[in-house]
């Protein structure tokens, strides 16, 4: 029982750091339908940035996390403006490629400038665990869930709230209608990559807290698994990401805790095989047929 | 000088001639109508009038205070905020928000403020959210909605839906608004009720009218002005009564087989 509930704990830990990297890929697609493979990289940039203000200015765990989603939200935008924006009429399969080509370009992009290298993240938060009915509980597995909490939260006040918000469900309903009474297209996708890509981006610096070590590849495989954890919560769902991304974290942990460690990475592949056979609108998308 | 301005007003499809060479005006506070057979161009027209098609050559301008402004290569919210607004044939709501949403999403570019003054509260934001409150409770009001002013409108019986996606339209503040067959699938009833809504726009909203419909009594009730088109090209203009009588007009369009 104990055993299940410490892996229940770490669970909620990574799955709320798939749920970040879920958000902006949900969000992404229910607007312009563009799976943004770039997106896991975005959250690596994150990373890198987290670990460029604490190593050089000392800066501490809040405000690399400010600056790491202001600078990962303008790349977010950045990119949509230069790669895909270019496509916006183009076949769904031209931005999609385009966006494997971004994904590369940052990764080797990385790789070439600061090199390949694995390094230490900086410690901005001593770590301290507390035993809790015998399970170990460390601040920074609370630090890591509360701050997702928190941007999750505001992400849908701002969603549901907001002007914007109401124009971003407005575009991803009918872009042309939006357009017609005034919205304009770009403006709100420009916004949404600019959300998605902050919250990657405080993803980003929250797992170099948690794993300590950083990469120019780091993104990659979590961001095939946060793309799943939003297939698995219906992809265009907010609420349906940040649903898959705990479930996909749980799922994770689990399997490494029955001693699986080496397919905990089939596993969440094995969901998404599941998932898109027996429901492939995921948990809570809409079935929405095809406009023709 | 009208309110709008067409000259020479062309969309070529590949080799087909879907409008050629339209000459139109619509003045202001007008309610015109705009008839044809099924396939004249009717939508095409309003497609290229709200910039959602480009049009392959011809003028469109708007009278913005006393001058000019050429519509143009101008993007679809553009030609919105400038004060064209439309409804679709088939209609579009944004499915999943609600009335109000709807409504609100339409207001978006007459109210936008920093999105830091919204996300920090400043006054500013206060001050235009009273206002968007107050205008959109008007409009709940005025089109009979506010009933339903928190179902998703995509819920909503046919008809219902129909005045929200007018509702919206007026939420943008234009000058002209374009019905794209309003009165399409609607009893008698629904379309008396939506004839005199129409009247409304013009009354109540200082709206100028232009409208496609095949329901001929409503449009010999409620135009002034008639544009007939056929295969893309206008063959005839005038009001209800000349256009009843025009030889043209009765051989293509009522001789050539009624389309209800």
């Amino acid at each position: 029982m104990q055993t299940f509930l410490q892996q229940v704990i770490n669970g909620l830990s990574l799955g709320s750091i798939y749920a970040l990297l879920a958000l902006g890929y949900t969000m992404v697609y229910g607007i312009i339908k563009l799976i943004n493979f770039a997106h896991g990289d975005i959250y690596m940039i994150g990373a890198f940035w987290g670990y460029y203000v604490i190593n050089t200015y000392h800066v501490d765990f809040f405000v690399a996390l400010l600056s790491s989603m202001v600078v990962t939200a303008g790349l977010g935008m950045l990119i949509e403006f230069l790669a895909y924006r270019p496509l916006r009429h183009s076949p769904r399969i031209t931005a999609l490629i385009t966006a494997i080509g971004v994904s590369y370009f940052l990764e080797n992009g990385m790789s070439f400038l600061f090199g390949a290298n694995t390094r230490d993240f900086p410690q901005a938060v001593a770590q301290r665990n507390y035993q809790v009915a015998g399970i170990t509980v460390s601040n920074i597995q609370v630090l890591i869930l509360v701050t997702a909490v928190i941007l999750m939260v505001g992400l849908q006040l701002i969603v549901q709230k907001t002007k914007m918000g109401t124009a971003m469900r407005a575009v991803a309903v009918d872009p042309e209608a939006a357009a017609l009474v005034g919205i304009d297209p770009n403006h709100v996708i420009s916004f949404t990559f600019g959300l998605g890509s902050a919250l990657a981006g405080a993803g980003g610096v929250l797992i170099g807290l948690y794993y300590n070590s950083i990469d120019p590849l780091m993104g990659m495989t979590p961001g095939i698994k946060a793309f799943v954890a939003a297939v698995v919560g219906g992809i265009g769902s907010i609420p349906g990401a940040a649903i898959g991304g705990f479930l996909i974290g749980l799922l994770e942990t689990g399997v490494q805790a029955i001693g699986l460690s080496a397919y905990k990475d089939a596993a969440v592949y094995v969901v998404l095989i599941v998932i898109l056979v027996i429901l492939p609108s995921g948990l809570l998308g809409k079935n929405v047929k095809e406009k023709v | 000088m009208p309110l709008l301005t067409v000259t020479g007003l062309s969309k070529r499809f590949g080799g087909l001639d879907a409008v050629a060479d339209i000459d139109m005006h619509v003045d202001e506070g007008e309610l015109v109508a705009l008839i044809g057979p099924n396939g004249a161009g009717k939508t095409t027209l309003f497609n290229l009038l709200t910039g959602v098609t480009p049009p392959t050559s011809g003028t469109i301008t708007l009278d913005v205070a006393g001058q000019s402004v050429s519509l143009i290569g101008k993007p679809p919210y553009q030609v919105a905020k400038m004060g064209l607004a439309r409804t679709f044939q088939n209609i579009r709501l944004f499915a999943r928000l609600t009335v109000r949403e709807n409504i609100q999403a339409a207001m978006t570019h007459r109210y936008t403020e920093n999105f830091f003054a919204q996300i920090l509260r400043l006054p500013a934001y206060y001050r235009k959210e009273q206002l968007v409150a107050t205008w959109t409770d008007a409009l709940l009001t005025a089109f009979d909605l506010t009933d339903v002013a928190d179902l998703d409108a995509d819920n909503l019986p046919y008809g219902t839906q129909r005045r929200v996606e007018i509702a919206r339209a007026v939420a943008t503040q234009p000058k002209i608004i374009f019905l794209d067959e309003p009165a399409a699938g609607m009893n008698p009833e629904e379309t008396a009720a939506l004839t005199a809504l129409i009247r409304r726009l013009r009354s109540e909203f200082h709206l100028t009218v232009v409208l496609i419909e095949h329901d001929m009594s409503l449009v010999m009730n409620l135009a002034e002005r008639i544009y007939v088109l056929e295969h893309g090209k206008l063959i005839a203009t005038g009001t209800p009564a000349a256009i009843q009588q025009d030889e043209a007009v009765i051989a293509a369009y009522l001789g050539g087989g009624v389309h209800a």
